[in-house]
């Protein structure tokens, strides 16, 4: 048993990010994740740092959220963005009205855009289809998603906070009234515990109202499903949009060495049991072809879905998935309910997440009867990296590798290189499609990391292993024997996390029907029948 | 970002190329063609520095090509990380004069014996190694002056001629030969004004002069093809490059590229054009009887490997009587033109070789027969072995009446 | 006029297993044969072994055809062992068997019922095998059959120069040119053969070396050696694959290898040739039969998306009609098998094919 004043249910950007504040302004805190971190919308979604572009015709309050605080992410976490910039491209098809108002309302909110002609255009970006008209710029990024979770609870950690992942809740005790602790479930072990404390934030995005329903409040949500297409290679150097009245398959987003095409917006009963169907894949390509036509022969790497947790008040319920606001909410449910300690934050997107961790913490401190101004505008959320120990890491490593490894580390890039020195063949890169070496896998599966990987995907979602095109085929084995060698998992353990991996990694894929990645696939199946003796399995 | 290809997608990650690579089999430091073609490729494309003095080791040999069960252009993906690839000034310069061997080849063919004299010279050899890393381990060929004369033929059909600096600057007397063997054959060939073909400015990452090269050959060349003459070369890189290399390095000019892709339509390996001369029964097989029996060993560049002709060669030389030859199929030899005589290149240049050597040597033939001049200058360097081109075999092995008494 | 000189009797298209195989038994009854391919196919993935319990087609040539190519890897030097009424439990890198009916000898010496004290050997520095995960499934594993073998681990350290990569890629290459390194690695396993009948350890027996080699090693050791094929190159595969294409090509069959097949010539029924995609212009091939042996993704070759073929492997299109008398399919173009089940129908429709094709009355299938 524990006992803390806040939990916060739910470990995606914004319950990491309320993590941190909670931390900076020393609430001691614990975070429950019933998966890994960045499980749910947060490590679905394109990864863009929105300019404000996209809502600033409709939803111009939106927008303005998305300026300011698309400058404090690129502040507080350069680490976790690469400033791309963006582009909203003047289609033929489109309605020029559109663009006209477009240009006009970035000009209102200070959104700082410029007119390109379609030869500037394409001499920037010649992947676009040689028919648009023109595009005009604006301060779109990529940001890691699962870097910029991990970095919060990581920072969060560093100052006295702490977290459990593969912790469902899975009963909130009250007291008259009154949020007195949190019952969990360890889903990896079985174990149950309690935690006992104050004040409870629910951030569970797509299974915020699930958890409402634990303390008996109502949380109505509208879950709206986007599938988003991940290509093997990028197509542009910038964030592409279409510059129209938003709808599907209108953004291409560079996000490491792969861009990813979406979005569609469908309404689902709830956050789990996701499908995707091929016409809505074909839709996505045909669609986004339009923009690049590469697009129609790119290699598709890995299909998924994830859920847009909208909510949705008993005055807007008829709305459509877009059309209703993407600011976020933050209910008090002691005012709203009369159940106290307890509030949730709903809604919202992914760049303002520290808006809303802002939002919900300045209310729980307040509750808390403490007046501590929130400081996560200004405070960066890493340090540095180490000069000395980036200069140890080129010689002993290719560019491209030290690159890679100083963005993800940053700071911690030191125990890699000092592993690296006393073994040197921890040097050696096991994930080649990614570029993660040895070192980098031990270190997060071992114990020298303050977020350790649990699973083989954890070890993916920290170090992209597994994530290029052969999506685990070859890596995930070695990652399998990384984790039996660190001593995370015994031998019976490491097999069975072996092929559960290989399922996670089958579901991304099982959707793509056509293309190059349908041969990869069986190649992998071919490998696994004749080397793991994998062969009965259904559906590989 | 540049408009790319989609060749990268292709890449299954099956590692085909990796044990086809030459220099992995021998020099295990090596990352391989897989890492730095697709996947560095990948990370290129993503903005990341990638650069590395690997790929400098890439012989350029396209083994990993031919290997790839999925059409991904693995040597090209090389052959673009080579020309961003930024060098240590010595090796910048050095390879510079490599890119080059046209220059080169005209310079030290002003007063050949002299520039023969001094690159035999051991303390000449040692200031080009501290200065340059030229290795002092091998020989340079020798340079000479020659003209090759092709005088216009009433009977035959127009042929072009594209020597290339070997022939023209080490062996004029080749090209001589050449030039008889197509006038025995039905040709009436005439000797291209053309000049480097490129191959080692691809090599050693100079871009700018590999298209400067093709854009002076195709120029050259296209009126000859639109008159339809075909194009004959005697050393399969040029052949190669021709076929295949100036549209590529030419794709920002597409007109120049069209006319690169018309001529390498109309390009044809030496022994190619005798096969074809075969089919429509025009090929000389005036053969003398043989004195005796010889026991040869062809040895397929690996350029000829690539051109995807069969093994035209081996095909002909066969035929003559007396001849047993055999196909090695052997490997690599390792020299890849100017590469083998690079300092930091040469152990590895020799690992790679080794299976070619003992192949020879389990072989005992008189001598090796293949057309790639730095494949001969390999060869007998590792082996011993004398290694002359097929042409001088197949002319020698006319009766002498009729290489005497050639169609005008 | 005709091309005489590249004409064949047949052409086969695949290097894979069931190409090699149709090549080598049509080659074995006299015919030109020309092998156009791109890639060794699934050499590279595996080391061939076979199961024959999931054929379900053309079993009165199973016989046959699986003596054929037992008798084809002998002489080539890189001979299988097994029967077809065989059932043997070989291990694989998850530590766990998968069964036979046909392996190469030096994996085929993996069994359980091969040894009571088998040692699982790593080597320190690579990444892609661990010996104390595979000793430990594998011991979990035997336990499970009721076999009582012990498996322990071990661990070697071969010399290795700087900054070079250690993988099996590189000590396969090493042990096909390296004397020193076979001695080195000798004279590691000597202490370690001393207390094991067996030792199974990661493929690095070479690329292209025979099974003389390995079977010095084992007379010297005193005791067998399996080799476990690791991801991909599969070095047994890699050197299965090199040994019969060297093999192969000592028995005159040509070999074209890295140009794809751009068109198939077909006219009235009838198979004339094939372009391959060459440089500069496309090479063409002649043949008086054509057996495709390319892959599970080759259809379009055809012209289809799927098809079926008759009694004598011979396509058909929907109507039943065949697509050309004088063309045959083998292997997973056929599609009609799983991945391991896949070695067994490879060599059956390999060898049917190639003796079809040689106007040898085989019958594939009894309908």
């Amino acid at each position: 048993m524990e006992k803390t004043q806040v939990v916060i249910i739910g470990g995606g950007a914004t319950g990491a990010g309320i993590l941190w504040d909670l931390a900076l302004r020393g609430i001691p805190a614990i975070l429950l994740e019933q998966k890994d971190l960045a499980n749910g919308a947060t490590g679905r979604c394109h990864g863009l740092l929105h300019s404000g572009g996209r809502y600033v015709v409709k939803d111009s309050e939106a927008a303005s959220e998305c300026v300011s605080e698309n400058k404090i992410i690129k502040h507080i976490a350069p680490h976790c963005v690469h400033d791309t910039g963006g582009l909203f491209v003047q289609c033929r098809q489109d309605d020029p009205a559109f663009f006209e108002q477009w240009f006009t309302a970035c000009k209102k909110i200070g959104l700082p855009s410029e007119h390109l002609t379609a030869d500037e255009t394409l001499a920037l970006e010649p992947n676009l289809s040689g028919d648009i008209l023109g595009a005009f710029t604006c301060p779109d990024a990529h940001v890691d998603v699962f870097q910029l979770t991990l970095s919060n609870i990581e920072s969060g950690v560093a100052r006295g906070a702490s977290f459990k992942t593969y912790a469902e809740v899975t009963a909130i005790d009250m007291d008259g009234g009154r949020v007195k602790g949190v019952r969990y479930r360890d889903t990896l072990t079985g174990e149950q515990d309690y935690i006992a404390c104050e004040m409870v934030i629910n951030a569970a995005g797509g299974w915020a109202e699930k958890v409402a329903e634990l303390a008996g409040v109502e949380v109505p949500l509208r879950c709206d499903k986007g599938t988003l297409l991940i290509m093997n290679h990028r197509l542009s150097a910038r964030v592409i949009n279409r510059c129209r009245k938003p709808g599907d398959a209108d953004i291409l987003v560079p996000a490491g060495p792969v861009c990813i095409l979406g979005t569609s917006s469908i309404t689902v009963p709830g956050p789990e049991g996701l499908t995707v169907s091929p016409e809505e894949i074909q839709h996505l390509l045909d669609l986004g072809a339009e923009l690049v036509p590469a697009l129609a022969e790119a290699r598709v790497l890995r299909i998924f879905s994830g859920v847009r947790p909208l909510y949705v008040p008993k005055a807007v319920s008829g709305a459509g998935g877009r059309e209703i606001s993407r600011g976020f909410a933050l209910l008090d449910h002691e005012s709203l309910h009369n159940v106290k300690g307890f509030v949730s934050i709903v809604g919202g997107k992914l760049t303002t997440y520290r808006r809303m961790a802002e939002a919900v913490v300045d209310l729980v401190s307040k509750k808390l009867g403490l007046d501590i101004p929130c400081t996560t505008h200004e405070v960066l959320l890493r340090q540095a990296h180490d000069e000395a120990a980036l200069r140890k890491a080129h010689k002993l490593l290719p560019l491209p590798v030290v690159e890679k490894l100083d963005k993800r580390l940053g700071p911690n890039l030191a125990k890699i290189v000092s592993a690296i020195e006393a073994r040197p063949e921890l040097a050696e890169v096991v994930c080649e499609c990614e570029l993660v070496t040895r070192a980098e896998l031990e270190y997060v599966l071992g114990t020298a990391t303050s977020i350790p990987a649990k699973t083989i995907n954890d070890v993916g979602r920290r170090t992209r292993l597994g994530f290029g095109p052969c999506q685990g085929t070859f890596c995930g084995y070695k990652a399998m024997l990384a984790g039996f060698q660190t001593h995370r998992w015994n031998a019976a353990e490491a097999s069975e996390q072996f092929e559960n991996y290989l399922d996670e990694r089958w579901k991304g894929q099982s959707w793509i029907n056509q293309g190059k990645q349908v041969e990869q696939l069986y190649l992998s199946h071919d490998l696994f029948g004749v080397a793991y003796n994998f062969h009965d399995q259904e559906g590989r | 970002m540049r408009k790319d290809d989609l060749s990268l997608d292709n890449c299954l990650k099956c590692s085909d190329c990796n044990t086809a690579c030459p220099v992995v089999t021998a020099h295990p430091a090596y990352p391989g063609p897989k890492r730095l073609g697709p996947e560095l490729e990948r990370m290129r494309r993503e903005g990341i520095e990638c650069d590395t003095e690997w790929v400098e080791y890439c012989l350029g040999c396209h083994r990993c090509d031919l290997a790839c069960p999925n059409e991904v252009n693995v040597s090209e993906l090389i052959a673009r990380a080579k020309a961003t690839h930024r060098k240590p000034p010595i090796r910048k310069m050095r390879d510079w004069w490599f890119a080059r061997p046209g220059l080169l080849g005209k310079l030290l063919t002003i007063a050949p014996a002299v520039g023969n004299f001094a690159l035999g010279l051991k303390p000449v050899r040692l200031l080009m190694s501290a200065i340059m890393r030229i290795t002092p381990e091998r020989k340079f060929p020798a340079y000479m002056n020659g003209q090759m004369q092709a005088p216009k033929a009433a009977t035959g059909e127009r042929v072009l001629f594209f020597p290339g600096c070997y022939i023209k600057y080490n062996e004029p007397e080749l090209g001589c030969h050449v030039i008889q063997l197509l006038q025995l054959n039905g040709f009436s060939p005439e000797v291209a004004s053309t000049g480097c073909c490129g191959v080692p400015s691809l090599a050693n990452g100079d871009a700018a002069e590999a298209h400067k090269r093709a854009e002076a050959n195709v120029n050259s060349m296209i009126e000859a093809v639109e008159s339809g003459a075909r194009i004959v070369t005697a050393c399969s890189s040029c052949g190669h490059m021709i076929k295949t290399g100036f549209a590529d390095v030419l794709e920002d000019n597409p007109e120049l590229a069209h006319k690169a892709a018309r001529i390498a339509a109309a390009t044809f390996d030496l022994a190619e054009l005798l096969e074809s001369q075969q089919d429509i029964g025009k090929f000389n097989s005036n053969f003398a009887p043989a004195a005796s029996n010889r026991k040869l060993a062809y040895h397929a560049p690996c350029h000829q490997k690539s051109q995807g002709i069969g093994r035209p060669w081996y095909n002909l030389l066969r035929q003559i009587p007396g001849v047993e030859i055999e196909d090695l199929n052997a490997g690599c030899c390792g020299m890849s033109g100017t590469y083998g005589f690079k300092q930091e290149k040469y152990p590895v240049s020799m690992a790679v070789g080794q299976e070619l050597f003992a192949g020879i040597r389990a072989s005992a033939p008189e001598v090796v027969v293949t057309e790639c001049a730095t494949c001969q200058m390999q060869i007998e360097h590792g082996t011993g072995v004398k290694a002359v081109h097929p042409v001088d075999i197949l002319l020698n092995a006319y009766k002498t009446e009729v290489r005497s008494h050639q169609p005008l | 006029m005709r091309n005489v000189r590249n004409h064949f009797d047949l052409i086969v298209a695949g290097a894979g297993i069931a190409g090699i195989t149709s090549a080598a038994a049509a080659a074995s009854r006299g015919l030109k044969v020309a092998l156009v391919s791109t890639g060794p196919g699934s050499f590279v993935l595996g080391a061939g072994c076979v199961e024959v319990q999931n054929t379900d087609q053309g079993l009165h040539l199973l016989d046959e055809s699986m003596n054929f190519f037992r008798n084809l890897t002998t002489l080539a030097g890189c001979s299988f062992r097994g029967g077809i009424d065989e059932i043997r439990y070989v291990p694989t890198i998850l530590g766990s068997f998968q069964t036979v009916s046909f392996a190469p000898f030096s994996i085929w010496n993996g069994a359980p019922e091969a040894a009571a004290q088998v040692a699982v050997v790593g080597f320190k520095g690579l990444s892609s095998f661990d010996a104390n995960f595979v000793a430990e499934r594998l011991a979990y594993h035997a336990a499970k059959l009721g076999k009582g073998s012990t498996y322990i681990a071990r661990e070697i350290e071969l010399s290795r120069e700087e900054d070079t990569v250690a993988g099996t890629l590189q000590f396969g290459n090493r042990f096909d040119r390296d004397l020193s390194f076979r001695q080195e690695l000798l004279a590691a396993l000597k202490p370690i053969a001393a207390k094991a009948s067996l030792i199974i350890m990661p493929g690095i027996f070479g690329l292209k070396s025979g099974q003389d080699k390995i079977e010095a090693l084992e007379s010297e050791l005193g005791c067998l050696l399996c080799e476990l094929p690791t991801l991909p190159p599969s070095i047994p595969g890699m050197r299965l694959f090199n040994r019969l294409e060297a093999y192969l090509r000592c028995s005159g069959v040509e070999f074209f290898t890295g140009f794809p097949i751009q068109k198939l010539e077909i006219e009235n029924a009838h198979f004339t040739g094939v372009l391959l995609d060459a440089p500069a212009r496309p090479l063409r091939l002649t043949a008086d039969s054509v057996v495709l042996a390319t892959g599970p993704f080759s259809s379009k070759l055809l012209g289809t998306s799927s098809f079926s073929v008759n009694s004598d492997l011979r396509p058909m299109e929907s109507s039943g009609a065949l697509i050309a008398g004088n063309l045959y399919a083998a292997g997973a173009i056929l599609r009609n098998s799983s991945a391991r089940g896949g070695n067994a129908m490879a060599i059956l429709t390999g060898y049917a094919s190639g003796m079809l094709a040689a106007g040898v009355g085989v019958q594939y299938a009894q309908r």
